[in-house]
């Protein structure tokens, strides 16, 4: 084989490679909905209130019964902030058995990495604050105060985001041909939501709800940004592991206990929650789906840019559909109206278009991702 | 000054220290220098180095086939020079990272 040959199927080999793991950050975020919504069975909001009103488990049940009970916002922030925290120990719990199954240097690099404070930990800390309790929470605000839809529609739309911080602060370069396939993924994506989004914007929403879906849009899109950031330093990994090592420090040591100290008992219901072996097993989807989801998702970025890994990765909108669609069937993921069945393929129509865009683009256009500032210097 | 630091800060400060580097020198230095001296290490050391090229941080200036087999049979070989931003990002760290014996 020649050279000129070897070097291209060398670099169509990475950009293949970046590709597929944001195709599969998509499906595992799509996977991670169904865990997600199950464990919201187990009623831990109506619970929190119960102990808010000093009432006894017994007395929820039986006011449950009555229909007469009605969870405040407080109980379901609460509610919100525990399922969060046991979301983010469970994929540290998964990113050990990763890092174990990589090599013990996966280990060693991470000591190293922490060590450098300023040079490199300080962006996980950052991505941990963005992707944490500004956009995971966020998206739960959203999805309470205004609706599942909205929630889901706002978070869908943080590529542009994302791409945008990448190309002016990163100074990644993205051609038109990537852009136009990352915006035509989002509309399609936001098109399979729209009539359930125009239903709840109808009915009204909050303030606060707004400011959830803000806070995931650009939670989600700043993480990615500065995540690759981190990443232009260290391994991809490493800089998962330690971001949500720093993002289940800020649920366990202060966020919970800060609950604890209003007098929810929220360790009383995250042994409970434990104790549960269908919850647990819940919770253990939870950690694997969305650990590999965020491990792909980073991965992606040094290989193909944030803007293309985050484009590839908001096919989790359609993802989620249908995985729900399979586990929970078609009436209780999307409702058996037709409108909502024709704004789904619509939608899905879309988001295949934008990829395909995306995937046939040249391999040359993303052989490098930032100007090197070479022919400057030669100019000079 | 970046020994024993995370790899990729190793990369650029190997790639800074003179002239292009063949990517099967900088994977040998760096197995010799983190011990790290498994196929399956040299791969993922080799693949810090595509993901640092990608990054813009180091560019090619000539490739070769591994025709002897001396690092990996048949795979495809890389010289790296350092680029302008990599320099820029490499006098970055050494202005940030702490001098080896304080931390």
């Amino acid at each position: 084989m020649e050279v000129d040959e070897k070097r291209l199927m060398t670099h169509k080999r990475r950009v293949k490679i970046g590709y597929t793991m944001a195709l599969f950050c998509a499906l595992f975020w799509g996977i991670w909905y169904v865990p997600g919504t199950f464990i919201w069975n187990f009623d831990v909001v109506n619970y929190f209130q119960g102990a808010i009103d000093g009432l006894s488990n017994i007395q929820v049940d039986t006011l449950l019964g009555s229909g007469e009970f009605v969870a405040s916002n407080k109980a379901f922030l609460a509610a919100a902030v525990l399922i969060t925290g046991l979301n983010a120990a469970f994929v540290m719990l998964a990113y050990l058995v990763w890092n174990l199954f990589l090599g013990k240097e996966k280990f060693s690099e991470m000591k190293r990495s922490i060590k450098e404070m300023k040079a490199c930990t300080k962006y996980y800390f950052l991505g941990a604050i963005c992707g944490g309790p500004c956009a995971i929470l966020g998206s739960f605000i959203a999805m309470g105060y205004v609706g599942g839809a909205f929630a889901a529609v706002a978070a869908l739309a943080y590529p542009v985001i994302g791409t945008l911080l990448s190309a002016t602060w990163l100074g990644q370069k993205i051609s038109r041909r990537a852009i136009a396939g990352i915006l035509i993924i989002v509309i399609g994506s936001i098109t399979i939501y729209a009539i359930s989004l125009f239903e709840e914007l109808q009915a009204g929403g909050s303030l606060i709800g707004y400011i959830g879906g803000l806070m995931a849009l650009f939670g989600w899109g700043i993480e990615g940004a500065v995540a690759a950031k981190g990443i232009d330093v260290s391994e991809p990994d490493v800089a998962i592991t330690m971001r949500f090592g720093l993002e289940t420090l800020i649920w366990w040591v202060i966020a919970i206990p800060a609950l604890a100290l209003m007098s929810i008992p929220v360790y009383e219901y995250a042994w409970r929650m434990i104790s549960d072996p269908v919850i647990l097993l819940s919770l253990v989807m939870l950690g694997l789906t969305f650990g590999f989801c965020y491990v792909t998702w980073y991965k992606s970025f040094p290989l193909i840019g944030v803007g293309r890994g985050q484009g590839i990765g908001s096919l989790y909108g359609i993802c989620a559909v249908i995985f729900l669609i399979l586990f929970i069937g078609v009436d209780a993921a999307i409702g058996s109206d037709i409108t909502h069945q024709a704004s789904l393929l619509v939608g899905a129509a879309l988001c295949t278009a934008g990829t395909l865009i995306m995937f046939t683009e040249k391999t040359d256009c993303v052989e490098c991702l930032r100007d090197t500032g070479e022919s400057k210097e030669e100019e000079s | 000054m970046m020994e024993g630091r995370p790899y990729k800060f190793r990369i650029l400060e190997i790639l800074d220290a003179g002239e292009a580097m063949w990517s099967c020198d900088v994977v040998r230095k760096l197995q010799e220098e983190y011990k790290m001296h498994s196929n399956y290490q040299r791969d993922c050391l080799n693949f810090d180095l595509i993901e640092v090229a990608a990054s813009g941080m180091i560019s090619e200036t000539e490739t070769k086939i591994d025709e002897d087999g001396s690092f990996k049979m048949n795979s495809l070989l890389v010289r790296y020079k350092i680029t302008p931003i990599g320099k820029n990002l490499l006098d970055e760290l050494k202005s940030k990272v702490k001098p080896m014996e304080a931390r």
